[in-house]
Parts: structure tokens; sequence; C-alpha cells
């Protein structure tokens, strides 16, 4: 791209070839095509510093809205039809659920129409997208983000908060479970999106291979140490059998759940501080380096690579989130177990689970009154319990709302067959959220992390020094 | 009435105004950026003179992204200038299906560069990858591809060449058919060996063509980009970071665009010094006929 840009041939040739010579003649004609060339730069630059302030004031004016006037009370109503542009991470099967919610918006009605198309690379690649976009001045009317990028969705982005809207229409969110309605809120408890799909770590199992192992399966793991002796016990290291799977592609969400679990915390912006390097951090180092260098039992490879080989029977466990539910009871060959976080990090410590919540909000981007309007009528459809419904049959997310649960919910049928799909429930209460680093660094910071543990898992340090060193590079970009 | 004197300039004039306008004021643009610190989001912008070169020198990350770039130009030039060249001499002998092996090797050229990552990808797996269980059958343990430093940066070295050599084999068919038949017909009434020809005769005829390649071949290894950004992202670590995803990882993922161009342009000086010492000290030894 900028390699483009800067090719580093034609430049030299380029100057060589518009190199006048001496006639005075020429000299005028390059003259004349300089002043052309330049007052196009200049102009391109015009432009260019026009579209970056209208695309700051609009992110501006967007938050204000959200935060202070009812935009909607001030949306005209127009007759004519609104297209909505709508960004999501979603492929496969679930890019087909989410046009079937889109799909059953649009039929809903007439007067809006949403359009919606998948950002490949995840919530990174979401992310960047949407930064890029907004300096384009080309945000989209709606999109989904990562939980961990929440803070900034609304301080860097401009995103709109709902808020106005629940409170001018009353909405009515009491069959939202409040903790999952928290992921989307502020600090000061202000609603800016609505959660869409959500998600909670769970360990998938083999159950065949725990049996084979002798191991008996139980729903509720009593401790993480207990988890690792079984990974020990079922490996076959010499013959390509892993014991357990952690996914670190793309971000640090098990990291932080296992620190949370283990006592920690990631950080604390009260008092400006770094934690993940604490104790519980080293000793979740500990945890993943033992089962990786001692025991083989968690080989050293990409998150989707450890999925493959789940589903190959190749790993006995996998920990993972709820969203992979549906992918792996539609592929695995033997019989899917699905166990709840463990209740402690040891019997001796016994620091209590916790579980950062995953997956997305919904969220409406700065545009004008009308199309943010517009837009809150997507939202209010995307979490409907019809929607909710399509959210969890067919991507595997979690249900936002109680209701649909709910012996007599739109999803009784299918909760009573797949009892599996309840299992995230049954950790709710112990729900929290995914760490939002502040400031517009959380990808730099989720890199240097994820670099840290690769060093570590490289043995190019040990766990100490990686997590140490990371500490010291967060510190150093958050300048605290 | 235009005179003949400006003629020239009236026509270079729209192709000079586009290059000027997408080529060298970008190139210009992002060398002022390089200058500055500017939040894309609030379109602030403060000029802070080297901070952003001083920044890139202390980056233990940019010393390892050109150590990388380095090894993989180092390995992935030479070996596909080679195996180019082999296999059009082997082409160029073969008496039957010259097409079909042209076309054989030119496919992973027209092959889309997304394409060909994700089926490596696969064959990378360390424990489910094709290649990984062909050298399981002669007993040969594959690496963990893509998940260790060495092995993930060879990785990329095998797709880069994989995916350049049948360039290189046209590029070299097209060269050989262009040698002056009766040099050869002389060669072999002189009684020379098939070796002796080939080291006499058809590598010094080839060697504006060789150095085309070499160039080229340079150059684009310079710029590898998708593979890193779909098979590794620059890991495991920054085992297989380089220069253009540093640039782009930089600019498009932490949005710190004066530290991306400052790397830029360094790259491209960079290149540019590459290039003007190929060109001035390896073609003095090619032989024009």
């Amino acid at each position: 791209m900028f390699f483009k840009d800067i090719n580093p041939i034609n430049p030299i040739n380029h100057v060589n070839h518009v190199n006048p010579i001496n006639p005075i003649n020429r000299m005028k004609s390059f003259r004349l095509a300089a002043l052309v060339l330049a007052v196009a730069l200049f102009l391109s630059a015009c432009t260019s510093g026009t579209v970056q302030n209208q695309a700051s004031d609009t992110a501006a004016t967007g938050s204000d809205t959200g935060t202070s006037a009812p935009a909607a009370s001030a949306a005209p109503v127009s007759t004519e039809p609104i297209t909505l542009t709508f960004l999501h991470v979603f492929s496969g099967p679930r890019e087909e659920a989410m046009n079937e919610i889109v799909q059953g918006f649009n039929d809903s009605q007439d007067r809006i129409r949403v359009e919606h198309e998948m950002v490949p690379g995840w919530y990174g690649g979401l992310l960047e997208q949407l930064q890029t976009l907004a300096v384009a001045r080309q945000l989209p009317d709606l999109t989904i983000m990562g939980l961990s990028s929440h803070n900034f969705m609304k301080e860097g982005l401009g995103a709109v908060s709902v808020q106005p809207y629940i409170e001018q229409e009353n909405t009515d969110l009491s069959d939202f479970f409040p903790n999952m309605l928290t992921l989307g809120q502020d600090e000061q408890g202000e609603q800016i999106a609505m959660p869409f799909a959500i998600s909670t770590p769970l360990i998938y199992v083999n159950k065949d291979l725990l049996e084979q192992a002798g191991i008996d399966y139980v729903d509720q793991p009593e401790s993480w140490e207990q988890v690792r002796e079984w990974a020990k016990k079922a490996a076959q290291p010499s013959a390509g059998l892993a014991g357990i799977g952690f996914q670190l592609d793309y971000d640090t969400w098990q990291f932080q759940t296992l620190v949370e679990s283990f006592g920690g915390q990631m950080a604390s912006q009260e008092t400006q501080t770094i934690h993940f390097n604490d104790e519980p951090g080293q000793r979740v180092m500990d945890f993943w380096l033992t089962m990786m260098h001692e025991e083989g039992t968690y080989p050293n490879i990409s998150g989707s690579e450890a999925a493959e080989n789940f589903i190959n029977g190749s790993s006995v466990m996998i920990v993972a989130t709820t969203g992979n539910l549906v992918n792996f009871t539609a592929n695995a060959d033997f019989d899917l177990g699905i166990m709840l976080l463990p209740t402690y990090d040891n019997m001796v410590n016994r620091n209590p689970r916790r579980v950062p919540a995953g997956g997305s909000n919904l969220y409406i981007m700065p545009s004008d009154p009308e199309r943010e309007a517009a837009a809150w009528e997507f939202v209010k459809y995307a979490t409907s319990p019809e929607a909710g419904a399509i959210i969890v049959e067919k991507m595997g997310y979690m249900a936002a709302r109680k209701s649909l649960i709910e012996p007599n919910g739109l999803l009784s049928a299918y909760m009573a067959a797949n009892p599996q799909a309840t299992r995230s429930y049954d950790q709710l209460e112990d729900l929290g959220n995914w760490y939002n680093w502040p400031g517009v660094h959380g990808a730099r910071i989720d890199s240097l992390m994820l670099d840290a543990f690769a060093a570590a898992f490289l043995k190019e340090k040990t766990g100490e020094e990686a997590l140490n060193g990371a500490a010291e590079e967060v510190r150093q970009i958050l300048g605290w | 009435m235009v005179t003949r004197s400006k003629l020239p300039y009236l026509l270079l004039f729209p192709t000079m105004t586009l290059y000027g306008v997408f080529f060298v004021f970008p190139f210009l643009y992002s060398l002022f950026i390089s200058f500055s610190e500017w939040h894309l989001l609030t379109g602030d912008m403060t000029f802070v003179g080297i901070q952003n070169y001083r920044q890139l020198a202390g980056s233990h990350i940019f010393k390892k992204t050109i150590g990388n770039t380095l090894m993989y130009v180092m390995t992935t030039m030479p070996v596909s200038i080679v195996l180019g060249l082999m296999y059009a001499l082997l082409i160029e002998q073969t008496k039957k299906a010259k097409a079909l092996y042209r076309f054989v090797f030119f496919i992973p050229v027209v092959i889309s560069v997304a394409a060909a990552s994700l089926s490596f990808s696969l064959l990378y797996n360390a424990r489910h990858g094709l290649i990984n269980q062909v050298m399981s059958l002669v007993g040969i343990q594959g690496p963990n591809w893509l998940n260790e430093s060495k092995s993930a940066l060879l990785a990329l070295v095998i797709l880069g060449i994989w995916q350049s050599f049948g360039y290189n084999v046209i590029l070299f068919i097209a060269g050989i058919q262009q040698l002056d038949k009766e040099i050869y017909e002389a060669a072999a009434i002189d009684g020379l060996s098939p070796f002796t020809r080939l080291t006499r005769l058809t590598l010094p005829l080839l060697s504006p063509v060789t150095f085309f390649v070499f160039v080229m071949t340079t150059l684009s290894s310079f710029q590898v980009f998708a593979t890193v950004q779909i098979l590794t992202m620059g890991g495991p670590n920054n085992a297989t970071n380089m220069m253009v995803f540093f640039v782009w990882q930089e600019a498009f993922k932490f949005f710190n665009t004066g530290l991306a161009t400052a790397a830029a342009t360094v790259l491209f000086v960079a290149t540019m010094i590459l290039t003007l010492l190929m060109v001035r000290i390896v073609q003095r030894k090619v032989h024009y006929q």
C-alpha cells in the first residue's frame, strides 16, 4: 500500500523525464505544468483536510447527540426510503443467520432497508476498517464490535448512545439479563449500545477420549488444577493427541479469564497501575508453560489449529467461546461435552471463577438524526426475542433476553433438544466485563501481550520475563 | 497551433499529471507525515521533527523486521531465480508438451495470493497438514510450521518461491527463445559439451534477462505482505514481521501514521539505494549481444 505509493524506481525516471532543457519556451511549458500540478495538490490537500475535519466534527456531533439531546425527537420524518449499512464479522453459517435477521427486518416494514456486510479479520479487522472509514467520513450506520473496544467505540469513534431513545420510547428492558445490559453501558450507567451476540468461555470436551483415559465427565470441574490433571492423563503427546488448547490468536480474553479466576486483575485505571504481571498472572503463565513444556499436553499452535484438531479428534479439550457451539456440534464426530469454567483456580488458594463476557454489542454510528433514528429501529429488531432466537440457534451465542430460555420461551424446544446450549447461562452470575484499555492503544497492547506469550511459549523468555516486559511496555504506552 | 517543440510535453502532460498526483504527491505527503504526529480521528497534526525516526531506530521490532526481510529476500530471490532458469532450460529441451509445462508453472502466478495462502495454511498444519503427513511417511517429524520462529519464516519463503518462480520460468523461456541458434551450431561444430555450452554460452547470453529477473524478484521480495498477513500476522513473536507488514500494522492497525510513514520512507530509501547498487554493480557483468 504505502510501498506502492513510493515505488522506488519510477520517481527517479520521472524526474529525469521532466527535467527541462534550456530553451525558454520549454521553461514556460514546464512552469505551466508545475502550476497545474501544484493547484491539483493544493486542492487534494484542502479536500483531505476538509474531510478530516468533517469526520471529526461528525464524531463529536455523534458523541454529543448520544449523550445529551435525544436524537429521535429531532429526527425529521421522511417519506423517502432509507438505506442503512451494517458491518459485522460473521461469515459462513453465521453470516446466513445475520442475513436472516436483516431480511426479517427489511420485510417487517418498507421505510428502512438495511444492507449488511461482513468484514474479515474478526473484531480487530472490523476496528481497523471502522477507523479507516471514520477518517474517510464513511462510517456505517450500524456495526457490531467486540466488548473489549466498547470504550473506544464511544470515545474514539463517537458511537451514538441509545439511552435517549430508550428514555423517549420508555423501552422495556426488563427482559434483558441485567449484567448483559451492563456490557453496553459506560461508567455512568448510560446505555451506549445493546448487547447483541454475547458469549462466555467454555471448556469443550471430547467425552470419548476422556472416557478412554478413565476420567469421569462432569459438567462442573472443581479447579483449573483438576483440568490440568485431566489433560495430563488423557493426552498422548507422542501420538499427536493433545490434552487441551486455548485460543490466543487475536486477543487476550482467555488470559484475562484465567488471571481473574486466579485472583488477579489486568490493570487498575484508578491507580494507573498494571497488574497482569502480578502473582496471579505469573501463575497463569506457569500453568500454560508447565502444560506446554513439561507435560506436553498443550501444543503451541494457533487457536484455529487447536479448533481444527479438536474437531478432528486430536485434542481432548479446548477452551473456546460459546460461539463455537454450533460449529463443534455440527462437525464433531464424537460425543461432545461442554464443561463450565472451573469453580476455583486450585483447592489451596480457592480463588473463585470469574467469567469475562465475550462477544459483541450493536452500535449506532454517527450520521444524521433521521438515519440514527432509523438505525435504532433496526437495533430494536435485532435485539428482539425473534432475532435473539436466531442468534442462539444459528450462531451459537447466548440469548440476552431471559424470556428466550424460559420453559415456555421461543427457544424452549431448542433448549430441550440441545441441553448443552444452556451451559453458558449456568455461569452467568460470575459474568464480568472484558477489560477495556484506556485511550486508543488497545490494539497495540493486545498485540504486544500476545507477542510476550509467544516469546514464553517459544522459550525465548521465561514467563516472568515475558509478562514483566509486556507490563513495562504497556506502562510506557499509557504513560502510567 | 501547437509547435513541434511543445508537442512532447503536451502528450506527456496527462501521464505526468496522473503520475504526480498518484505517485509523487503521496510520496512527498508521506514524507511530510513522517515528521509529524497525526491523529487520524481528530485530524490534529503536530510537527515533531525526527522523533518518529528516533522511535524507529529504538524499536526492537523494526530492527527485527529488517533482519527478517533481508533473510526472506536473500533466500527467496536466489532460489526463485535458479529454479526459474532450471525449469526454463528443461522445458525448452523437451520435445513434447512445452505449452502444458509453461501453463502448469505459470498457475501459481495467476492464483490469488489469498487463496494460495489459505491453501498453504492447511498444508502447514502441524498435525493434519499434507506436508507433515508426507514427511512422517519417511520417518521425519515435520516442524510446527507456523508456530515456531524459524519454520514460520521458512514457510513464508517456500510460499514466496512457489509464487514467483513460475513468472521467472516464462521470462527465461522468452530469453532462451531469442538466443541466436547459429552460435549454438558453431559451438556444436567446435565440439563443445552441453555443460560448456550452458556455462559459456547460454548463461552469459541470458545475462540481460537474468539481470532483469534479479532486480524484479529482489524488489517484489522486499514487498512481501499478503502472505504474512494471512498466514502468520507477523508472528510468532514478530519472527515473520516484514517491513511492509510493519508499515501496514503501524498505519492501519495501531493508527500510528507518523511512525508508519517514517518506516515507509526508510524502506523507500533502502530499496532505492539497493536498486542503484544493483544497476551500477551487477549491470557491469551483463553481456549484451
